[in-house]
């Protein structure tokens, strides 16, 4: 991505924002409450308009760009679709009950429950699979064991943000690494290390979102312990080259460690309340919890299939993807042409993997005899009216965002932010890295997005290279905290359809928290200790 | 507007955008034609703002 693009002025700046500006307001503030689907409309069109009149493009780059944003929707509504299905069978079979009821038995503390599933699991699902998938997952294990709707979505979100970067097998990192054009052995380990604050300041938030203050006082040395196993054994794990599997080994370590501490009287996670299983959890066609849990093990095991090397080679061209062609606005803005952009890759994508794991969970209740005639057709008919509110708010918001990028209107903001701060770049620059995650749903187009412009803006500004990717890659990170994709994927997830701003709104301030943290750690990295 | 034909809108509008996609890529990307892209851009606008009454 390169060009001259539209010249850097207040004005320019102003219209560029309009669009972001629209959607936030319109969904956050005041008497408004828009929906997303609403604010997400109405955002389209101005970038449409602002697109056309402002930043020179003519029909062709606005359809195109418009036609990319449904592409990235197709890739992430197809994870939706299907984990709502899956979740949908699972409820009409009954085993949603039996799943809640004996995890709550295994662990029993609820703060063990948030930070053992809502942070450390998480993370070891966005290591395996990524692309939406620890949202899919965790929200609505969350939701059986007991968590409200809206927590349960908050803490999903905000507990798997740590893994992010790291997680898809390294996918984000191998981007801003390339972007960058860093030595890997270099930035694979400061960033690791510069994780390990935020990250633990996450397990501080997951356990603030559980219990308030009380939760934090409670548990705030297995906090430390949990978060200090993560952060040490995703720093060695990048020591050794092991990138791709950094966020693998974190959170099975995390997993690990958060559930040895929860047998432990005294450190705040020991289940000490008795367990609540009343008579009407017991599903009535004596499904076990292992048949209920069935599709979700085959597909931690098909995503783990699917990241053997054979099998990604063998499946690289099994794929749905368009091709884009190059497209130059009259003010010199250039996107580069790309083959099967957001490729759907039918041996790992998340979407075709659920419907793998449903159908060989078919199988296996056909042949168990616990399968009820008529749960596909119900199951299906539920999800279809679940998920029209969330389809459409995807498709025109991400169409909103990858008009915007394809015109130059992010870059030109990105530009700006770099610009006006200054000094202060290092606290301001991993907000640009929430910004690149916040419009695209993925902390790998952030840093392609804006990994060039952090490193531009670091060497114009004298300051360590290093610590501007890492800083722009971890800010990338925890803002999937609030990538609107994912808000989305979580509500629908956990029965709030519509209701996307409660879930933002309570997610919004815990990621400024987390993202500050970085910030601030990166001012003390460059202006302090100077590196 | 009562709730079941809000309710038809909402689905009216997704359908639109569904369709409408692969009709913009053709017009667009495979044929450049600009009169069809007009047609789709236009008609993906009506989606949207069947969206912003609906939802």
């Amino acid at each position: 991505m390169s060009g001259d693009g539209p010249e850097l002025t207040v004005t320019n700046v102003a219209f560029a924002a309009i669009p972001v500006f629209l959607l936030i307001v319109t969904m956050l503030v005041g008497k408004l409450k828009w929906s997303a689907p609403r604010a997400g409309a109405v955002s389209w069109l101005a970038a449409v308009v602002l697109s056309v009149f402002v930043f020179g493009a003519d029909q062709s780059i606005v359809v195109i760009g418009s036609s990319k944003g449904l592409s990235l929707s197709l890739f992430v509504l197809t994870i939706i679709w299907t984990s709502v299905l899956l979740y949908n069978v699972i409820e009409k079979m009954g085993g949603i009950s039996v799943i809640g009821a004996t995890m709550t038995r295994l662990v029993r503390d609820p703060l063990a429950q948030a930070l053992i599933v809502g942070w450390a699991f998480s993370g070891l699902v966005q290591g395996v699979a990524g692309f939406g998938l620890p949202v899919a997952v965790v929200a609505p294990l969350l939701l059986m064991m007991g968590f409200s709707p809206v927590r349960a979505a908050v803490i999903a979100l905000v507990g798997h943000s740590w893994a992010v970067t790291y997680g898809s097998l390294g996918s984000s990192f191998y981007t801003i690494q390339l972007v960058s054009g860093l030595d890997p052995d270099t930035l694979g380990p400061h960033m690791a290390a510069m994780f390990a604050v935020p990250t633990i300041v996450t397990g501080f938030a997951v356990a603030h979102l559980q219990g308030g203050f009380g939760a934090i006082r409670k548990g705030w040395f297995a906090i430390l312990l949990i978060g200090g196993a993560i952060s040490v054994s995703m720093w060695l794990t990048t020591v050794v080259g092991a990138y791709q599997v950094a966020a693998v080994v974190a959170g099975l370590v995390g997993c690990g460690v958060g559930w040895g501490l929860s047998r432990i009287p005294g450190l705040g996670l020991y289940g000490d309340q008795p367990v609540d299983l009343k008579p009407d959890n017991q599903s009535p066609n004596s499904l076990t919890f292992n048949l209920a849990f069935l599709p979700y093990y085959v597909l931690f095991a098909l995503s783990i299939a699917s990241q053997v090397p054979v099998v990604r080679e063998f499946g690289s061209d099994l794929r749905f993807g368009l091709d884009y062609p190059e497209t130059i606005t009259a003010k010199g803005f250039v996107i580069s042409s790309v083959e099967a952009y957001a490729p759907i890759r039918f041996l790992n994508h998340p979407g075709p993997l659920i419907l793998a794991s449903l159908g060989i969970s078919y199988l296996v209740y056909r042949f168990r005899g616990v399968w009820h005639s008529g749960v596909g057709i119900s199951a299906a008919k539920a999800t279809y009216s679940q998920v029209v509110s969330n389809s459409v708010g995807v498709g025109t918001m991400v169409m909103m965002a990858l008009l915007m990028t394809t015109v130059g209107m992010t870059t030109l903001l990105g530009e700006a932010i770099a610009r006006a701060t200054g000094p202060a770049f290092p606290l301001l620059s991993p907000y640009i890295g929430v910004l690149g995650t916040f419009m695209t749903g993925s902390n790998t187009n952030s840093n392609a997005m804006f990994g060039a412009l952090q490193i531009g803006t670091a060497q114009a500004l004298g300051i360590g290279l290093v610590t501007i990717a890492a800083t722009h890659s971890i800010g990338a990170s925890f803002g999937s905290a609030i990538a609107m994709s994912k808000v989305m994927a979580g509500t629908v997830l956990v029965g709030l359809s519509g209701k996307e701003r409660d879930v933002l709104v309570k997610a919004i301030p815990y990621c400024i928290l987390v993202v500050l943290t970085v910030g601030i750690q990166a001012w003390v990295i460059i202006n302090v200790l100077d590196e | 507007m009562t709730n079941l034909r809000q309710n038809k809108l909402k689905q009216i509008s997704l359908w639109i955008i569904a369709v409408d996609f692969p009709v913009m890529y053709l017009a667009a990307v495979t044929f450049e034609s600009t009169v069809l892209t007009l047609v789709a851009l236009a008609f993906m606008a009506l989606g949207a703002v069947a969206a912003a009454v609906a939802f």
